[in-house]
């Protein structure tokens, strides 16, 4: 029987396990899924301890919205030709049909060919983290090649496709990181500027930068006491984008600063945005053009056997010294 | 030599003063208004205590909101003369300010007042009625099928809001914290009243709203009150916050913030008044409104202007009043 990561309490890595269940047929609307590999995100460890932006009807729950795999079935009202495709999901607020495990249900409308060019790990690497970047940058801050874009805690998946979407629009990124070893990484990355705050005093940083002009989007998924240093250095209108609250902090709102910029400060998540057709399409296939013209590319970090996927949860979260998409290979034999 | 109140060092309502100055002069652009009324605000507490957009070098005058007659003009003045009935309009008018008998401002920053309406009506529109205007009308688009969270409605930007909420066909709920405030509120035209001090808020709203949650917040408070509605907020709302009554800092409800897909935004009128087009079309609005009765300021007590102080301590300390405090110099 296939085997899938289900969510038994909000205890985070401890409420999941791998159980075996038997395959269900998809439902209206529904294609049914042989799944080549999965990614791991930041989200599902939130959402592990009900932190997160949706929680589940009834446990236990299947986690997990990014995956790359063969179409092996398809329910009523969706075209059969989508059967023998390799395909991406594209990560929504889904519910009951999480994707992390060897088989996944997921609606049509939230899968998207997998580039031909990529291998498995590779195609399973793209969604989120463009996404993510995409509706903030060019929906809702609408840069361009005049824009500033603070990109904090640069070396997250998310940050590094802010990175790669924020190049292409021509705009300049500050990237933040807290240790000076991922100085160099960033700067391949493509990055315009990094502070090292652990050393550098960002704020004074971001005036010498910007000329004392300020940045116009902050992307940023940390919060908490970040947000007082860098909000006195936003341009006018600029909106910052909190996509995260990984200080663990509470965020105060920094009323004056934003006031005197006319800036906004907008809680973001990306699945607001696929939720809506029109942002989707618009999203997937300004991601599916970038990739083709080769201007987006993913970082991939590390794969996993879904065995391991305790050691794969670990390893991401961990101090990692190499940055990129933690992913579950499902091809790839566990060492049991 | 006429009088002008000023911030000097010191603390709370003991830094105004009333002091005689020499009589200004206008410069290029200026014109002199001989004050007839000012209105207080409480961003006047802000500026006295270095939390307002703007910071001033002391002493020195302060204020937003005067009506009057020009006395004169300076060179390059367009569209005013001597005898001109006016009122100013608010601005980061920081080395202004125009609580006092004289007013020296540019002429950008003055109005006609509309026919029918008095020097002191004139002197209570343009801060509370602008400033609602620019959230809910411009930035906001509110829309027949909107629902308004109005918080602390019973103040005169509240009034404001529920006023201009109401000709756009939205729902407005204002919020209050006690009872005593709940039958002045649905008078001045407020659908819905939520008390916050017993009300579970956001249970309220979706009451309210049969689920849909409210689209637009005007807000001069923050946190805790923040905290409360956070639950009621509609998709894609969005949160001005245009003051912070609160007395605490305002702590972002991120989840529920995400879940709604929601924006805040700190609001002042400040940041709109400078846009040519916005001022023209917002002040024919609100004038033609005013006129044809469908807006109507309230005005709850004015007093002389050498009972300045009684003036500022009734305004910090009255829970229960019912629209603007006028000072008249004359």
């Amino acid at each position: 029987m296939p085997r899938i990561l289900r969510l038994h309490s909000y205890t985070g890595l401890d409420g999941l396990s791998l159980d075996e269940v038997p395959p269900q047929e998809p439902g209206d609307g529904l294609a049914r899924i042989s799944v080549l590999a999965f990614a791991l995100n930041w989200g599902d460890m939130d959402l592990m301890e009900n932190n997160y932006s949706f929680e589940f009807e009834s446990l236990p729950a299947r986690i997990g919205s990014e995956a790359v795999g063969i179409v092996d079935a398809v329910g009523p009202g969706v075209s059969d030709k989508l059967v023998g495709q390799r395909v991406c999901t594209i990560p929504y607020f889904y519910g009951a049909n999480g994707v992390n495990g060897e088989v996944a249900l997921v609606p049509e409308a939230f899968l998207t060919p997998a580039p031909e060019a990529m291998s498995d790990i590779e195609a399973c690497s793209v969604w989120m983290q463009y996404l993510t970047a995409y509706f903030p940058l060019v929906e809702i801050g609408q840069i361009g090649p005049a824009s500033t874009v603070l990109i904090t805690a640069a070396t997250g998946s998310a940050g590094l496709g802010a990175i790669q979407i924020a190049r292409m629009l021509g705009a300049r990124t500050v990237c933040t990181t807290r240790s000076d070893k991922n100085r160099a990484f960033l700067l391949d990355a493509g990055a315009d500027q990094v502070v090292v705050t652990s050393c550098e005093d960002l704020l004074s940083r971001l005036d010498e930068i910007t000329a004392g002009q300020g940045v116009n989007l902050v992307y940023d998924p940390v919060g908490g006491s970040l947000v007082e240093i860098y909000a006195k250095a936003l341009a006018q209108d600029a909106v910052i984008v909190l996509y995260g609250g990984l200080s663990g902090e509470q965020t105060v709102l920094p009323e004056l600063e934003l006031t005197a910029r006319n800036a906004s400060l907008h809680p973001y998540s990306m699945m607001n945005y696929t939720a809506r057709p029109e942002c989707r399409a618009r999203g997937v296939k300004f991601v599916q053009d970038a990739l083709a013209r080769g201007d987006l590319l993913p970082t991939v970090d590390r794969s996993f056997s879904l065995d391991d996927y305790r050691e794969a949860f670990d390893y991401m979260r961990s101090k990692r010294i190499a940055h990129g998409k933690v992913l579950i290979d499902i091809q790839e034999k566990g060492p049991g | 030599m006429p009088k002008f109140i000023r911030i000097h060092e010191g603390k709370g309502l003991a830094r105004l003063r009333l002091d005689e100055l020499p009589l200004p002069e206008p410069g290029i652009g200026e014109v002199r208004i001989k004050v007839e009324a000012f209105a207080l605000n409480y961003g006047d507490f802000g500026l006295m205590e270095g939390d307002y957009p703007f910071t001033v070098e002391l002493p020195s005058t302060f204020g937003d909101e005067a009506s009057g007659l020009i006395d004169a003009v300076g060179p390059q003045v367009s569209q005013f003369r001597t005898g001109d009935h006016v009122a100013t309009l608010p601005w980061m008018n920081a080395g202004y300010g125009v609580n006092g008998e004289y007013a020296v401002v540019p002429e950008y920053y003055v109005t006609h007042c509309p026919d029918s309406i008095d020097a002191n009506a004139c002197a209570s529109i343009w801060i509370t009625y602008l400033t609602a205007y620019g959230g809910l009308y411009t930035a906001a688009g509110l829309k027949p099928e909107d629902f308004v969270l109005n918080c602390a409605a019973s103040s005169s930007a509240g009034i404001a809001a529920t006023q201009l909420a109401g000709l756009a066909g939205a729902t407005v709920i204002g919020t209050t914290r006690g009872r005593d405030n709940v039958d002045f509120i649905f008078e001045t035209g407020a659908d819905h009243v939520i008390t916050t001090n017993e009300d579970d808020v956001s249970a309220r709203i979706q009451e309210i709203t049969d689920g849909r949650g409210v689209r637009v917040v005007y807000d001069p408070v923050g946190s805790p009150l923040l905290q409360q509605y956070a639950g009621g907020l509609a998709r894609d709302a969005i949160i001005f916050l245009y003051g912070s009554m609160g007395g605490q800092e305002t702590v972002v409800p991120l989840n529920e913030m995400i879940q709604t897909n929601s924006i805040l935004r700190p609001h002042s009128v400040y940041n709109y008044i400078d846009d040519p087009q916005w001022k023209q079309e917002a002040i024919e609005f609100i004038s033609t409104a005013m006129q044809d009765g469908r807006l109507s300021v309230l005005i709850d007590r004015c007093f002389p202007l050498d009972d300045f102080r009684s003036a500022y301590e009734y305004q910090w300390a009255a829970r229960n009043r019912r629209g603007k405090i006028l000072i008249n110099p004359g």
